[in-house]
């Protein structure tokens, strides 16, 4: 909001430089640029108050202890308006209505002065009486309104709530259906919408000779309903939806006499009209000294808060402990003590606050085995060379159904675009539409993996994914490595079970966005809680992959029930190891993880440890046979082994295989 | 091959001279002359020894015993030479084969920067939901549907029959969380995800937060700023300083923005607007409605709390020109962080 500088200094004593406001406005909390020859306020919403020339100008005199310089007002008497109704059907809805009359007016172009005073605030000069008002809004900030009283029917005014079938048209010529909205009415009409704008209807024009001001307060609540739904961002909205300053009512109208009458004084003033229902009482508030230094950690003096608290217009009478304060119509958020002590630091300055870290007792232990665990997998995964990665929590709904179960996703109401839709419930769709566009630029090798919440019947699991995309064509790449890629994301979620001690098993049916066959599923017990493989064909196609690409995912939630186990040292056997290899050839279809158990199922003596060394189709080998290489590791505690010995478990384990796989030892 | 003559001490000296004075091709027949396994030298000494008058036995043998060692040991000396010849077939200047290098996430590196210093002063770390309901997002944060701040345009909502839900604008929810489950005095810190309605190159739809909160008995503003300045010199470095501006929050009362002092410059620059100090965090004392809302006696029990921004800590931290970096997961981005 911007106010011009020669106005904010029109209202101070020995006004200090732009310069000096800059830096005075910022540390009471008003920020504050420098903008040519004004000041560019950012206000926070609690601070009507400042929203206004006045109001800027009241903020340096608080601050600095200038004297204020008060506008000049018309000081005769002002007779009660007769013969016009004013009537609030809800005093809550709209306390206070002034309606001031004047006849003989003109909309005549305004005078110099304030045409300059506008337009060096960017505001378009209509014509006098509504520039007047519009003046009359920036030096106190309270909104009003001139009606063309003759297009007032039946010389009444009533705030009431605009009945079924009711229409206004606004000033800015946008036709509304007024129905169950907080109006300004005449006797037959709907004429303004109550501290929003004005009605089409009721307008001041150029053959206006009889007024009638209004100057009234409504519910900030209402106000904003009434904006909001009618989508009318006016200066009045915005000043009334966070209150205006009833005290000061008065003097406004008038100012408005005063500055009418100095331009056009044959104008009439008529009568005002004060329909008070509910008058403004200021609220007492007991400032405690125990409470005040408890807050700042600080004393201040007393003559400083009853300094303080006198220029801020409190009225602070000492009282025992503290003092009896009266909030001034201005301050429309001070309302409790805690508010005035926001006042004064503000004022004081933070500078004076001490600088402590607080001692306290109790205790932050809570176990957090969800948080360490994560931890320890993201540590893990960054080791092994993969790159954490942060997408969206939302995603279109396309890319999501197809990880769906069927069940409804979580729409947002107002997304901000369509692939920003719904929640996701897997972190794959969001991540993946990273990978795709990430490849369409040319980088195709990517390895990512992201921990997140994901969004699931009302509960938020967290889970891990983990996306590997290879930066050669899918033959290629077999033919180099000779290995399939699902036997690299294997790799890492068995690197991770190991280091965790994670109790999950990987069985071949799998969640319906992998590719059975070419994928596992991952299971905590009986529970399926993810996967990990090549995904389902039609997702390779939404996302147009052309290179080979593994995920795997699921939920770590299991986690907060999961103890790392302590690792429980084994005595060292300082005997020499001896080490045999073995390749057993058996028909294809024979699992190396059914013979790799079976083989430790035998428990055989002495076996240390047991390595699949070498898997080999083709010559010399039969068609339909494949050759398993093992590689055993035999150690005994407390002697040397001899090769007698070990040939004896060999010949047994070798007669087992032979019998249950029908193995042949191939030489 | 006659024993008589050979003399150890003259031998060794001829042996010495010719090695001194081999050239470098000329070495392996040298060695061979010496050393080989047949016909060289030292070979024919032991076998000339069998037939070696048996008197002069003892000490031809220990001679030439100790002839055979120290030509042995020269050669052996020769050979670094030799072996570094050979190693000169390597190109040396081609990388190593070497295991990737992963990267953290850079939110996650701010993140774990702030949350490892408050676990450091006993902090407790809370996690709470993204999609929350207005109860927590706001009521109870003293924000009242009439409120200004609850404009929708910033909100996202969740479609749901109790038209209640929300994606949770604030991380401030988790405080009332953590109240409603937890006694006073504490002290805990709460990161996440939150979410508004904005999407410019400053400004993100999603982004992240890390809220604090600190309550007890006789907990004041300047246990606030002493926190916050100690907070500010463990992520911006020993000289950092803040300045704390008044400001204002639903929650909080008093309320303050809290700026710190500019790290790239000492007299302005682009990144702090020429102005020297950054604005980083709100902050303020926990508003006693906050407390009423949650069942706490506000005459008993004061508190502070703030909340900071993490992708401006990091995007100041880490000169990241473009919010939208941070979400798009491009290895040229992540790439940038495999060190730090």
């Amino acid at each position: 909001m911007y106010f011009h500088y020669d106005w904010v200094a029109e209202y101070l004593e020995d006004a200090p430089s732009l310069e000096e406001m800059l830096l005075i406005l910022n540390a009471t909390g008003l920020e504050t640029e420098r903008d040519g020859d004004g000041l560019e306020i950012e206000h926070t919403i609690n601070r009507p108050d400042a929203m206004n020339h006045y109001g800027v100008a009241r903020e340096i005199a608080v601050k600095t202890g200038r004297a204020l310089r008060e506008p000049q007002v018309f000081d005769g008497d002002l007779a009660t308006l007769q013969g016009w109704t004013i009537h609030s059907d809800d005093a809550a809805m709209c306390p206070q209505y002034m309606g001031l009359l004047v006849e003989n007016v003109k909309a005549e172009a305004s005078p110099a002065w304030l045409k300059q005073r506008l337009e060096a605030i960017d505001q378009t000069s209509h014509n006098f009486l509504v520039d007047l008002t519009n003046f009359l809004l920036w030096e106190f900030g309270h909104p009003s309104h001139a009606f063309d009283a003759d297009k007032l029917a039946g010389n009444e005014i009533r705030v009431r709530f605009a009945t079924k079938g009711e229409t206004l048209t606004t000033l800015d010529g946008n036709d509304h259906q007024a129905d169950g909205y907080l109006c300004i009415a005449d006797a037959e009409q709907p004429v303004a919408f109550a501290g929003v704008m004005g009605g089409a209807n009721s307008e001041v024009d150029e053959n206006t000779t009889r007024l009638l001001l209004e100057l009234a307060a409504f519910d900030p609540v209402q106000v904003r309903y009434t904006g909001r739904d009618k989508q009318i961002f006016s200066d009045a909205r915005y000043r009334f939806e966070r209150g205006v300053d009833r005290e000061n009512m008065d003097r406004i109208i008038r100012r408005f006499i005063f500055l009418l009458l100095q331009q056009q004084p044959q104008a009439r003033v008529i009568g005002l009209h004060d329909m008070n229902v509910a008058p403004f009482q200021r609220t007492q508030i007991e400032l405690r000294r125990q409470r005040l230094d408890l807050l700042l950690g600080i004393s201040l003096p007393d003559t400083q808060v009853e300094d303080l608290l006198g220029r801020m217009d409190f009225r602070p009478q000492p009282m025992d402990g503290g003092w009896l304060l009266q909030a001034p119509g201005y301050k429309v958020d001070v309302v409790r003590e805690v508010d005035v002590v926001e006042e004064l630091i503000r004022f004081a300055g933070f500078d004076l606050l001490t600088s402590e870290l607080p001692a306290m007792g109790g205790t932050s232990y809570t176990e957090q085995p969800l948080a360490v665990g994560e931890r320890l997998c993201r540590n893990m995964l960054v080791g092994m060379g993969l790159q954490q990665a942060v997408s969206f929590s939302f995603v279109g709904e396309t890319a999501e159904a197809l990880f769906g179960t069927g069940a409804e996703p979580l729409r947002l109401r107002n997304p901000m675009n369509i692939n920003q839709a719904v929640m996701r419930r897997n972190i794959l769709p969001p991540l993946l539409t990273c990978v795709a566009q990430n490849a369409k630029r040319g980088l195709r090798r990517q390895q990512l993996f992201e921990i997140g919440h994901v969004f699931q019947n009302g509960t938020e699991p967290h889970h891990l994914a983990i996306v590997l995309s290879f930066d050669t064509d899918r033959t290629r790449w077999f033919d180099s490595a000779g290995q399939h890629p699902f036997y690299v994301i294997k790799g890492y979620l068995e690197a991770l079970c190991e280091r965790l001690a994670l109790p999950l098993t990987f069985k071949s049916e799998v969640p319906t966005w992998l590719n059975p066959g070419e994928a596992l599923g991952i299971y905590h017990g009986d529970q399926l809680i993810g996967g990990m493989g090549c995904l389902a064909p039609k997702i390779t196609a939404f996302y147009e992959f052309e290179q080979p690409l593994v995920v795997a995912e699921l939920s770590l939630d299991f986690l907060n029930q999961h103890h790392l186990p302590l690792p429980n040292v084994a005595k060292l056997s300082d005997q020499p190891a001896m080490r045999q290899d073995m390749a057993f050839v058996v028909d294809q279809h024979h699992a190396a993880g059914a013979v790799h158990q079976h083989i430790l199922d035998l428990q055989p003596a002495c076996l240390e440890d047991l390595e699949l060394f070498d898997v080999y189709e083709g010559k010399p080998l039969e068609k339909g046979k494949k050759s398993l290489g093992f590689r055993f590791h035999f150690r005994h505690p407390e002697r040397t082994l001899t090769s007698e010995e070990v040939a004896k478990v060999m010949d047994s384990v070798v007669e087992s295989v032979r019998n249950t796989y029908g193995a042949v030892i191939r030489i | 091959m006659d024993l008589s003559n050979w003399n150890y001490e003259a031998s060794l000296a001829a042996f010495d001279q010719r090695l001194a004075e081999v050239s470098a091709e000329n070495l392996e027949a040298l060695r061979l002359e010496y050393l080989g396994k047949k016909n060289g030298l030292c070979t024919q000494l032991v076998t000339a020894l069998r037939d070696a008058p048996r008197e002069l036995k003892p000490k031809l043998g220990k001679d030439i015993n100790l002839f055979k060692k120290h030509v042995e040991a020269a050669f052996k000396d020769r050979k670094p030479a030799k072996a570094a010849k050979k190693a000169a077939g390597l190109d040396l200047t081609l990388p190593g084969v070497r295991p990737d290098l992963g990267s953290v996430h850079p939110l996650t590196m701010t993140l774990d920067a702030m949350t490892d210093y408050f676990s450091r002063l006993g902090y407790d770390i809370a996690d709470g939901p993204e999609i929350e309901n207005n109860f927590y997002n706001f009521e109870a944060l003293n924000t009242p549907a009439s409120h200004p701040a609850r404009d929708d345009a910033d909100t996202f909502y969740v479609e749901d029959p109790s038209g209640d839900l929300l994606l949770r604008t604030q991380t401030s929810g988790t405080q009332i969380r953590y109240m409603e489950t937890h006694k006073p005095p504490f002290r805990m810190v709460a990161p996440g995800k939150v979410f508004r309605r904005d999407d410019d190159p400053t400004h993100s739809p999603m982004f992240h937060q890390l809220e604090g909160l600190v309550v007890g008995e006789g907990i004041h503003f300047g246990h606030l700023k002493g926190s916050l300045e100690d907070f500010a010199r463990h992520m911006f470095g020993e000289k950092a300083v803040i300045r704390l501006r008044p400001s204002y929050f639903p929650f909080t009362e008093p309320s303050a923005e809290v700026d710190v002092s500019c790290v790239f410059c000492e007299s302005g620059c682009r990144i702090c607007k020429n102005t020297t100090w950054i604005e980083i965090l709100g902050c303020g004392m926990v508003d006693p409605n906050v407390f009423k809302a949650v069942g706490y006696d506000p005459e008993k029990y004061t508190g502070f709390a703030w909340g900071i921004g993490i992708e401006r800590v990091a995007m100041l931290k880490y000169a990241i020109p473009d919010i939208r970096y941070l979400y798009q997961n491009d290895r040229r981005f992540l790439d940038q962080f495999k060190v730090g």
